[in-house]
Order: C-alpha cells, then structure tokens, then sequence
C-alpha cells in the first residue's frame, strides 16, 4: 500500500494510466486524501466516504423499491380489471364448480392464468374475501386456488421462507388447505405470532388430529388478540361443519385461568348441547374467572333455569361475580327478581356493586323500574342521588335515540 | 486560552461520535423493531380487529378552546375511525366563543346527569352532553371551568372515561381510520404495554375529505416541510430504535394511547409542565418501576395522526421556545431519575440520553458557534479541517433522513406519489442550513426565559387548515 501511496504522491502528469489503474488511482486519490492530518481529521474523513457511500446506495435501493412496487401495483390493476367479477361469482356459487365452468366464468383457458403470478392472484383473492366477509364457497377457492397457482406460491414461500407471514395469513383467511408437512415447519417457529399462525392454519388444515397443540396454545402467557383469532377460527370451524375441540375438557384441563375462561365462553357460540347443559358445574370453580365465565354463558344463553342457583350463591360469591349475577339476573329478564336485585342495592357492601344493582334494577322490568323511584324518594348521599339521575337520564338519552333512529329511517325511506 | 480551546474541540469531537454513534445504534434498532410490525399489519390483523366485539375499550380524549370555526369538522373527523369499541370525549376547556353551542346544535346533544368523581385533579367540572342521535352514540362532551394548559383539560377527560385506554389527541389533529386498531394490536400481543406512540405528520399540504385525509403530500412551505422531516427523523429512527430496548424517552402530546389506569394512578398529567407529554410518560414508568408493575412503551411505524405545524417564523419560536422551557423545566424536575437502578432503562438509560444529547445539545452547538466565530475573527481556523468535520456531520444528518425516507416508503408510505419523496430528500439537503440553526437558537431562548423566570404564554396557533377537497 505504501508503494502505491508513494507512487501517486509522486505521480507527474506524464504517467499514464491503464485499466484497473485508472480505479486504484482514483480510489487512492480520495481514500487518502487526509492521510497526512491528524486521527480525528481522518475519522470525520473516513463518516465522510461512508455517508456519501449510503446515501448513493441508499438512492439505488430507494429507486429499485419504487420501480418494484409500481410494476406490481400495475399487474394488480391489470388482473384486477380482468378478473374481479368472474372471481366474486366463482366465490359467491354455493354449489362446487368444475374447471370448465371457472374456464367459461373468467372466459379464458386454465394456461392464461400463468399471466399474472400467485401473489397477484392472492391479493385478489383476499380482497374478495373481506368484502364477501363469511359466505364463500370453500370447495370453490381451493379450486380457483389451485388453478391460479396462489397454492403453489403458498407453498413455495412456505418451504423457502419467504413472506411467511402473509402467506400463513392467507392460508388462515380465505383458509386455502395446504399440506400439513408446510405448517409442520412453523409450528414451533421462534416468532410466537408466526408460531401461533401456523398452528391455527394446521387446525384447520388436519383433518385427522386438528387439536394437537391447542391445550399447549391455550397454557401459553394469555394474549387477547390469541383469543379473538381462536374465536374467530372456531367460527370457522363451526360454521363448516368440522371437528369442533372438547371445551368443557379443556376448561377443566388447562390451568391458565384466563385461557380456562376463554373456554368457557365458547361453549356458548360454538359448544356441545351436552356441554351448554353442564356449564353450572363452574359456579363454584376453584378459579373465578371461571365463574365469571360460567354465569355469563347463562346469560347468553338464556338459561332460566339456573336462575335460582345464581340467587341462591349470590351471598356466597367475592364481588366480581357478583357483579356478574347481576347483570345475568337483569339480561334473564325472567321478571321474578325484582325483589332481590332491590335487596342487592341495600345490602350491596360496595358503592361500585350499589351502583350496578341500581342499574339492574332499572332496566331490569316495570317492577323494577317501580322499585327504583320508590327509592329515589328515600334519604340517601349526594353521589347515590346523582348515580339515580344518571341511570335514569341514561335510560331516557337511549329512548330518544331509538325515537330519532326510527325519524331517520322514515326519513330515508 | 489555547489550552482551553484544545479541550473544548476534543469535548465537541467525542460528543459528536458519541451522539453518531448512538444514531447509528438506533438507526439498527429501529430497524429490527420496524420489521416487526410492518410483516404483521396485514389484512388479517385489521380485519379480526375491525370484526370482533370484544376489543379493548379506547376513549379518544381531545380538549378544545376557542374553536369554534373547526369543532364541527374535528369532531366528526375524530368519530370516523373504523375500530368496533370506542366514544370520543370532548373537554370544552372554558371556551369564550360558541365552541360549546356549536356542538351543542351540530350534534344534537342534550345535558345528562353524572355522577362526576375527581380522580385526578382539575379545574371544576360542570356539566356532561351527550348525544340523542344514534350517529353520534359514541360522543361524549365534558364542559369544564377553564385551566389554562392542556394538562387540565385532558386531566378531566381522564375523570370521566370509561375505557381501559385512550388516546391523548388534539381536536384539531385528523386521525386515519385505522389508528386505533393499528395501535392497540400491541396491547392485544402484550398486556404489559401502558403505552403506545403513533407516528405524526404534517397536515399542511394534504387534502381532506369528509374528516379524513384522502391526498397526502408534504407541506409546500418550508417550516412545515422541515418539521415533517424532523417528525419522520424522531418517530422513525429515534422512538422506533428506544422501543427496541424499551427504553422510550416520549410519548407525543398530540397522538398517544394510554392505558387509563397507570395514567390516573401516576397521578394524570401535570398542569403546570410545559412538556407535559414527556413528563407523563417519565411518571407512569417512574411509577411501574416503583410498584414493580411489568412494563413496555412502545412506538408503531404507520402513521396515526396528522398535525397542522407552525406556518411561519413566529409560531415556531412561541412552539420551540415553549418546548425549550419544558425540556429545562422537566429535566430539573426529574434528576432524581438519573442514574438510579430503581428506575431501570428510563434512569440508566433514557434520562442519561435526553440529559446529554437533547437537554445539552443545544448549548453545546450554541457555544460551539461562538468559539467558531472567535477563531474565524482571530484566524485561528484550519479550513481543510473545518471542511471536513462539516461535512461529516452534515453527510451523516443527510444520511439519517435518507434512512428515514426509505423507512417510511416501505411502513406503506405517508404520501400518496412517490415524487413527494424527492421533496421531502430536497428538504433534507437544505435543513441543517435554515432550520436547525433556528430550533437551536429557539431552545436556548426557552433555557433562558425558564431560568429568568419570564411568564409563559402559550398564543394562538395560527391555523390554516388542511384543504379540503
């Protein structure tokens, strides 16, 4: 290097220069240019080089990215103009196609669709399925899957790792069934959001032992977006009549208490009549999330019958779920316990658990309602009073709504 | 005097690789943790959002004084976002104009009764209104005696919410549809978040339609234009790259979801900070630290929010000088945090960081000036050497922006065409110019007026809106 320093500190304009020389010279003209100045000189020289060196580089990708994105914004525009019709109608047939009527819907030849690649098509697919929200036909997009190559890029990506996220988000959504040994993969990925995908893709992809990871999943530190995603999938499930997991088991099984109570409260959507009939057993459950859980299924579903075991456990059971029989109480409706949601507010330890048996006891019938004034007439705080007033205006405000809903609709029609 | 001068250019050197240094460790950071979220916010995620009853309640509380020409377009601009489970409550601070009537009459609201509890403290409250039109279910209004500060407002919002988190806004910010749901997906991934910080941008320029911005270009003036770069540089690098190691030095005051319960219990925002968003943030971790309550402050790289910034010279002197004394104000404030364990990233960490490189900057630059100017007068100036540092520093700013454009151009964009990219390039070579010897200049006012004890006014922002299409 010192040879070649000296060299150029010495060159003279006579010198010539040839091929790679010509590089080196330059290179060496601008790399030691402060060779001779002092440490920090040649630093803030060396941030120099560097900064200019990314700042080019930077320009270069920043360009090829736009360029990238512009050609696939294009291709999507393309492909959309030609086929978004033709899809939705493929998608919205309930009964399944055969190639040769997708071939006459989208009026081309199964070899035309290798015009556009699986990512395009995936797009589209996708968004197709978000506006026709849960009626697609599933034997129809595994075929129009399958013909447009999106199950194919799928599994390629899957298999080389790349854009795994979207393409399990795929599989999930649409859902598009891949095979299992893809997902196996990332079943136990690192990324827990990627590991989570994967197992909810295998069950509803596994037809044979679809739930093998659930009770794992559902020991797992709770995160709620977990839960909804599960919801929706055994939405899903449901929906298309296949193997539903054992949520009475697993309530019992797990021992995550928020996971137990997630459990609990599927069985109200999606569970067993077996299992909505035995829900009562989880009233005095070790965990109170579970009872929570439990006495909220009744409401939901509309269980009279355990009305008076609720009452009767009333006084035995902490605040929180007693908040909770409360509100199972007032949306049971069954109108027998006026006279009991009334004691509640009296005996009610708590200005929180006062407040909501006042609230109960107002919307609860006409009884209740009668009950309510009856007590706003007796002595009580200035807070108590104000929590009346509130209730009480809060329940007049959604009358009022309902009556300017009901003006607006006339108006609109 | 020599002596003197030798140390104080070595000091300026190493502060200048050491702050280099730091950039270049957030810029990869930043990096990392952007990855994250630009692979997951896809389709799927918004969707099982926007579907599900179940989410998470935000309040979106905004105060508002004197607005009575905007109100109308804010508020109906705040109610359109797209998340299944929120209301929107509007602090009237004591306006002396029709802001309230306004309201009143656009909204069909009528005056409901409510059992108001003073969590935190604030100017009295005084009455409640919410709407008898389905439309505007989600419409709360709080009108309130006047307490002078943002703080105060907000502080009484915080009195009445009903959610488990919110959202500390402006009324005159326009929010995308999508913001809530892009930032409570963290919170749904990881219940220990108290906080989450949205990117912001500059409204001056874009178009808005129906409450929403439907054209979104870089401000044509070039304070706004500067202050977007500046926003970018500080949202994208800086709060991204603090996320990574959770050690966030900020939450925005003008964009920001918090969880209601560590907020009130940190005892809700300060009425008399003049950076009353950063010293909120400071409290709620001071307080998880001293609770040993878990803990994360996290940055999203999509942008959230869009703000009117200051429109010429002399609103951006009352901002910065402001800011100046609310940095000076909040750092004396917290020295307790320096250094100590207790307080983890936060006293280890972040405080050290905004002591040396954000409080002491601009002295450092300011004296820094002067000591160039005497050696220019006495020639004591080696130009070869000037040269080069000068042009270390400004390559490797320009070098941060640039990172910045790409980052923000691959987070989906906060333009609409890709040309504005090369505007807001353009600006990146013209700032350290015209712009930061300003912010400088304006912080060391703020140091001063703090120091000197001079009254502080907060003024007007001369607002000219976003267009409207």
């Amino acid at each position: 290097m010192k040879t070649i320093l000296v060299y150029i500190l010495n060159a003279t304009p006579e010198v010539n220069f040839y091929g790679w020389d010509v590089v080196k010279f330059w290179c060496r003209q601008v790399l030691d240019r402060f060779f001779t100045y002092s440490w920090q000189v040649r630093t803030a020289y060396a941030i120099v080089v560097l900064c200019v060196i990314s700042v080019l580089s930077l320009s270069f990708i920043f360009s090829g990215y736009i360029r990238k994105r512009r050609k696939k914004d294009d291709a999507y525009k393309k492909c959309k103009d030609r086929y978004i019709g033709p899809f939705r109608t493929i998608l919205k047939t309930d009964y399944h196609l055969p190639t040769s009527s997708i071939e006459k819907i989208c009026d081309c030849h199964i070899e035309d669709f290798a015009e556009f690649e699986g990512g395009i098509y995936a797009k589209l697919l996708c968004e197709i399925r978000n506006e026709l929200s849960d009626v697609i036909s599933l034997p129809n997009i595994q075929l129009l899957a399958e013909l447009t190559g999106v199950r194919s890029w799928i599994e390629n990506n899957l298999h080389k790792k790349n854009d795994i996220e979207i393409s399990l988000e795929l599989v999930v959504t649409m859902p598009i069934m891949i095979s299992e040994g893809q997902l196996a993969n990332y079943a136990n990925y690192y990324d827990p959001l990627t590991k989570n995908l994967a197992r909810q893709a295998l069950y509803i992809c596994n037809d044979n032992e679809p739930f093998r990871y659930l009770e794992e999943d559902l020991e797992e530190i709770p995160r709620q977006y977990r839960y909804m995603s599960l919801h929706r999938m055994f939405g899903w499930l449901y929906h298309n009549q296949k193997q539903m997991p054992s949520f009475m088991v697993l309530a019992e099984k797990v021992n995550n208490e928020k996971s137990a109570s997630f459990m609990i409260e599927e069985i109200a959507y999606w569970g067993r009549e077996s299992e909505k009939q035995s829900v009562n057993k989880f009233f005095y459950s070790n965990k109170i999330a579970c009872r929570v859980a439990a006495i909220k299924v009744v409401a939901m579903l509309g269980k009279t019958i355990w009305e008076d075991a609720l009452v009767e456990s009333y006084q035995k059971q902490p605040e929180e779920v007693q908040m909770q029989i409360l509100e199972t109480i007032t949306a049971l409706k069954s109108g027998k316990q006026a006279g009991f949601l009334e004691k509640c507010y009296i005996s009610a330890p708590s200005k929180t658990l006062a407040e909501q048996a006042l609230r109960c006891l107002f919307n609860y019938n006409a009884e209740g309602k009668e009950k309510f004034e009856k007590l706003s007439q007796t002595p009580m705080s200035e807070r108590d009073r104000n929590i009346l007033e509130q209730i009480r205006s809060l329940a007049n405000l959604e009358e009022k709504r309902k009556q300017r809903e009901k003006e607006l609709s006339c108006s609109i029609s | 005097m020599q002596y003197i001068i030798d140390f104080y250019g070595y000091t300026i050197f190493f502060y200048s690789m050491l702050l280099m240094l730091s950039y270049v460790a957030l810029l990869i950071m930043s990096y990392l943790y952007s990855g994250r979220y630009m692979k997951w916010m896809g389709e799927y995620i918004n969707d099982s959002i926007k579907r599900t009853s179940n989410v998470p309640g935000v309040s979106i509380v905004a105060p508002a004084y004197n607005e009575e020409k905007t109100i109308v377009d804010n508020v109906t601009s705040l109610l359109k976002q797209d998340y299944p489970n929120f209301e929107v409550v509007i602090v009237n601070d004591g306006s002396k104009d029709k802001t309230l009537e306004i309201l009143i009459e656009q909204f069909e609201l009528e005056e409901v009764p409510y059992a108001y509890t003073g969590r935190i403290q604030c100017k009295p409250f005084k009455r409640m209104f919410k709407s008898i039109n389905p439309l505007y279910k989600r419409l709360v209004v709080v009108d309130k005696v006047n307490g002078g500060t943002k703080a105060d407002a907000v502080n009484a919002g915080l009195n009445v919410v009903s959610n488990p988190y919110f959202i500390n806004t402006d009324v005159d910010c326009i929010l995308s549809r999508e913001a809530i749901t892009q930032c409570i997906f963290p919170i749904l991934q990881d219940d220990s978040i108290i906080a989450v910080s949205g990117t912001m941008s500059m409204s001056n320029g874009s178009t808005v339609e129906d409450g929403v911005i439907v054209n979104s270009r870089p401000p044509r003036r070039l304070i706004p234009l500067f202050q977007d770069l500046e926003y970018k540089r500080s949202f994208l690098v800086g709060k991204m790259g603090w996320a990574y190691i959770n050690a966030m030095n900020n939450v925005s005051g003008g964009y920001g979801l918090f969880s209601t319960n560590v907020c009130i219990e940190a005892g809700g925002y300060d009425s008399d900070s003049f950076a009353e968003d950063m010293d909120m943030i400071f409290r709620m971790i001071a307080y998880c630290c001293e609770v040993k309550r878990e803990y994360r402050v996290v940055q999203i790289p999509f942008t959230c929010c869009w703000t009117e910034g200051p429109g010429n010279l002399k609103v951006l002197n009352r901002q910065r000088t402001r800011w100046g004394r609310g940095l000076f104000q909040h750092v004396s404030k917290h020295m307790r945090l320096l250094l100590n364990p207790t307080y983890k990233m936060l006293g280890m960490v972040t405080f050290p960081y905004v002591f040396l490189f954000e409080f002491l900057a601009p002295i450092i630059e300011g004296t820094g000036s002067i000591v160039l100017l005497y050696l220019i007068f006495t020639g004591g100036v080696n130009w070869n050497t000037f040269w080069v540092m000068f042009g270390a520093i400004y390559l490797f700013t320009l070098m941060i922006s640039s990172f910045v454009i790409l980052y923000d151009y691959l987070a989906g964009g906060s333009y609409t065409k890709n040309s504005s990219y090369f505007r807001l390039f353009l600006a990146a070579l013209l700032e350290p110019f015209l712009y930061h010897p300003l912010i400088v200049f304006f912080s060391i006012k703020g140091y001063y007026n703090y120091l000197t004890g001079k009254r502080a006014v907060w003024g007007e922002m001369t607002r000219t809106g976003a267009q409207k299409k």
